[in-house]
């Protein structure tokens, strides 16, 4: 087995969250089809889409996944040089039954703002993807970024994130990831610019056999920065999660904030979750906070919703739906809202767990 | 010239620097090599089955290699380390046999004042030995055993035995191992079922040797129904060269049962304090921590309540204040293993003076804990920019029908509470002072008083020159 993803800092062996272990030959796959993503028609003076890649990284999840990702075959360099009236979208649409290996760039230039959706999925069971997604963000630059996976059951999803912010750049990330058998997603924002501010809203839903392991870092270094992790997730049947979430204040990030929060619904009798929120501190003037929570839908709630009339299964939605409403409240896009929520209840409540 | 605080001034440092002579009976030559370990064990005529154990740990400990997390133990080296101290003087029960200059020291840190005026029993060890112990009649009369470890081993072998090494096992750690192979000294403690000790039972442990370890065992059996509340100190005086404390603690709380113990720990700063504490909960048992961590150049130190019994509870209170060359990585850890088991951890930390603190922890839920209820609350204050102060909390839940919530928070005194006192006529050092106090009593309120009053005087001592 390989280690992937590890955490910042370690911790005791015995607490088996420092990283997570995955089969020898994970990448070892070779990818032999160059995708064809329909890139060229956004090509304009605005902003600029090529195959290029952008070859820096500081944290991809191990070094196996890095060698994998020279032969990146879906290679994406997104330079926004100008402000766009509209998101822009971008689905990639995996094969079922071969390894994809991702490179997304996405610049942001002084002062733009953008929204972006990078929409993975799969109409096959099997699909792998080991993929790498940098932001860049230039000073007073602001991006919304969804990133939604959804890849099959049985699917292998080993993603890296980057983002880099400058001085009062600001990034609202979403990751919303519909797990399937390794669902891994190493995340670190590096807020290097004053007053910059990095949300990372995630959600996850595993089901039977998932193994999630979320690894997010945000490290503050200049002064005045602010961060918020909100992840929230379920795990039905006999689903397994670690989350990771560290907030390092870094020395020189004076008068920074930095909070996490994660909420872990177990709704399999079988379901697993680990919870690691670190916070690390070398600098005096800076406030932090971290909270964590498990448990299941309460039963008060449940009974109050049902006395109104509803079965248990709409209120056991509802409820969960509401759960989720901190991650999905400022989503821009309504519609992309809803197959979300709708596929949530599917993937917890309506199948077989 | 700098103002001092008057609370500084009223406490006395030096209490805890008293440097005896490097005067003993017999101190075993530096190393940790199987005749090391044998000489150890026929210096201290046990019985054979305690030199196997040894000797099985030996074999653990240079199996086992060192940690790959938490502080940098480099400055360790087990060639510069004398296990085994005997002082000049066998076990007494009355303070005047105890030869001057350690009854002295002893004297210095209050332990026969505090045994004359509200504790029902002490015991006080020196470098590797028990040097005195005694207990109230009338505890004697109730049945209640309160000796040192190895009066336990002799006298009473078989309970021992059925408790030894159970709870925190010999390949728990690599220094839980070195500790079973070279343990000297500690105590044991058994209270019967249904005896409730009105007064606690407090051990010291002093360490004066220089280049030297100290590997107490404490055993604590408190059984059906009976409750006690055990107080343990431990301090140092300060060398040049690294001291090593590898002390193990193993608590046995039966069904229905409560036990308190408390800690108030101030090693001085060139002391490794990599102790091992770990209490078994039964049924309807109540396990509850309190521990503040004042000295020490390094602590790796994370109590453990293991909660195997439906309705058993623990509480965890701790504090620990890091300053200049410290590195203090502390917490607790916790497993809730039965039905409707709970558990209340609470932790406080302070850092200045470029000192680390780290709170480091384990909640586990295990899949037959259903119905199990966990809180976690971790706060740290960082008085400067020159300090670290980390937390790094580990929860790892199995089962769906618990309720589990952690909170932690980071960072500076509030420059608004720090205005506030100022109006009301506070200078902004006692301002600084008192909020750091009022930080630290979730601990000092769990304490009796006395301790409680030097935990405040320690705290004081270690502001002295560190704010304003």
């Amino acid at each position: 087995m390989i280690e992937i993803n590890a955490t910042p800092v370690r911790t005791s062996k015995n607490y088996n969250i420092n990283a997570f272990p995955v089969p020898d030959d994970t990448f070892d796959g070779v990818p032999d089809t160059v995708y064809n993503v329909p890139f060229t028609p956004w090509n304009d003076d605005k902003y600029k889409i090529t195959a290029e890649k952008d070859t820096s990284c500081r944290r991809p999840l191990c070094a196996a996944a890095e060698k994998q990702l020279e032969n990146a075959n879906l290679v994406m360099n997104l330079s926004l040089g100008k402000q766009l009236d509209t998101p822009v979208y971008q689905y990639f649409e995996l094969s079922g039954d071969r390894t994809t290996v991702t490179d997304i760039s996405i610049s942001v230039r002084r002062g733009i703002r953008t929204k972006l959706v990078l929409r993975f999925f799969s109409e096959g069971e099997n699909a792998f993807n080991n993929a790498l997604i940098k932001v860049r963000l230039e000073e007073g630059a602001e991006a919304d970024v969804v990133v939604v996976h959804d890849l099959g059951a049985s699917s292998s999803n080993f993603v890296s994130y980057e983002s880099v912010l400058g001085d009062g750049a600001r990034l609202n990330y979403k990751i919303i990831d519909f797990a399937g058998k390794y669902s891994v997603h190493g995340y670190h924002a590096y807020l290097e610019g004053a007053g910059a501010e990095s949300l990372l809203k995630t959600m996850y839903a595993g089901g039977k056999d998932s193994q999630i392991d979320l690894n997010f870092a945000q490290y503050l270094m200049g002064e005045k920065c602010h961060t918020d992790m909100d992840v929230v997730g379920a795990l039905t049947a006999n689903a397994e999660k670690n989350f990771k979430g560290t907030v390092n204040f870094l020395k020189g990030c004076k008068k920074s904030v930095g909070y996490e929060n994660e909420l872990c619904l177990l709704l399999g009798k079988d379901a697993k979750s680990k919870q690691l929120p670190v916070m690390l501190c070398t600098e005096e003037e800076v406030e932090g906070s971290h909270s964590t929570a498990v448990g299941k839908i309460g039963g008060d709630e449940l009974f109050y919703i049902m006395s109104r009339g509803l079965t248990r299964t709409e209120a056991l939605k509802l409820l969960t739906r509401a759960k989720f409403g901190v991650i999905l409240s400022d989503l821009f896009d309504e519609k992309l809202k809803g197959e979300v929520l709708d596929k949530l209840d599917g993937k917890l409540y309506d199948e077989e767990t | 010239m700098a103002k001092k605080k008057t609370e500084v001034e009223e406490f006395d440092r030096n209490i805890y620097d008293i440097r005896n002579a490097d005067d003993y009976a017999y101190k075993i030559e530096k190393g940790l090599t199987k005749e090391i370990v044998e000489e150890i064990s026929r210096q201290k005529g046990e019985p054979g089955w305690v030199l196997d154990l040894r000797l099985k740990a030996l074999d653990t400990y240079n199996q086992l290699s060192m940690p790959t997390w938490g502080p940098d133990l480099s400055c360790l080296n087990m060639d510069e380390i004398a296990t085994y101290v005997r002082p000049k003087s066998d076990i007494k029960s009355d303070w005047d046999e105890v030869p001057t200059e350690i009854k002295g020291t002893f004297e210095k840190l209050g332990i026969p004042k505090a045994e004359r005026e509200y504790l029902a029993g002490v015991g006080a060890q020196y470098d590797s030995e028990v040097i005195y112990h005694s207990i109230k009649k009338e505890l004697l009369d109730k049945g209640v055993i309160y000796t040192d470890f190895d009066s336990g081993i002799r006298d009473y072998p078989e309970l021992v035995k059925e408790y030894f090494s159970r709870a925190v096992p010999v390949n728990d750690h690599k220094f839980i191992a070195l500790h079973y192979a070279v343990f000297s000294g500690g105590s044991f403690v058994y209270v019967p079922k249904g005896v409730q000790l009105e007064m606690p039972l407090q051990s010291y442990f002093r360490l004066n040797s220089p280049e030297s370890g100290q590997f107490e065992h404490t055993l604590i059996i408190v059984d059906e129904g009976a409750s006690l509340h055990f107080i343990e100190g431990c301090s140092a005086p300060k060398y040049n060269k690294v001291n090593l404390h590898a002390g193990c603690v193993e608590l046995f709380v039966k069904e229905g049962a409560h036990l308190r113990y408390s800690t108030i720990e101030n090693w001085s700063k060139n002391m490794l304090n990599l102790n091992t504490k770990k209490a078994m909960v039964d049924k309807d048992g109540e396990m509850v921590w309190v521990s503040g961590s004042f000295g020490s150049h390094i602590s790796m130190l994370y109590p453990m309540s293991i909660l195997r019994g439906e309705n058993a509870r623990t509480e965890y209170t701790g504090i620990s204040f890091a300053g200049t060359g410290q590195n203090l990585d502390t917490g607790f850890k916790v497993v809730h293993a039965a039905k409707n088991t709970s558990s209340v951890i609470s932790s406080r930390s302070i850092s200045k003076n470029g000192g680390i603190a780290t709170y480091r922890s384990l909640v586990r839920i295990q899949p037959a804990a259903k119905g199990s209820k966990c809180s976690v609350n971790c706060d740290g204050l960082m008085l400067d920019d020159m300090s670290r102060s980390d937390t790094l909390p580990t929860n790892d839940i199995e089962t769906d029908e618990v309720e589990f919530s952690h909170e932690a928070k980071i960072g500076k005194i509030s420059e608004k509470a720090i205005f506030y006192l100022m109006s009301r006529g506070l200078s902004e050092e006692d301002a600084k002072a008192m909020i750091v106090r009022g930080f630290a009593s979730p601990v000092s309120k769990e304490l009796p008083l006395e301790y409680a009053v030097e935990m405040n005087q320690l705290i004081n001592l270690e502001l002295e020159g560190a704010i304003g």
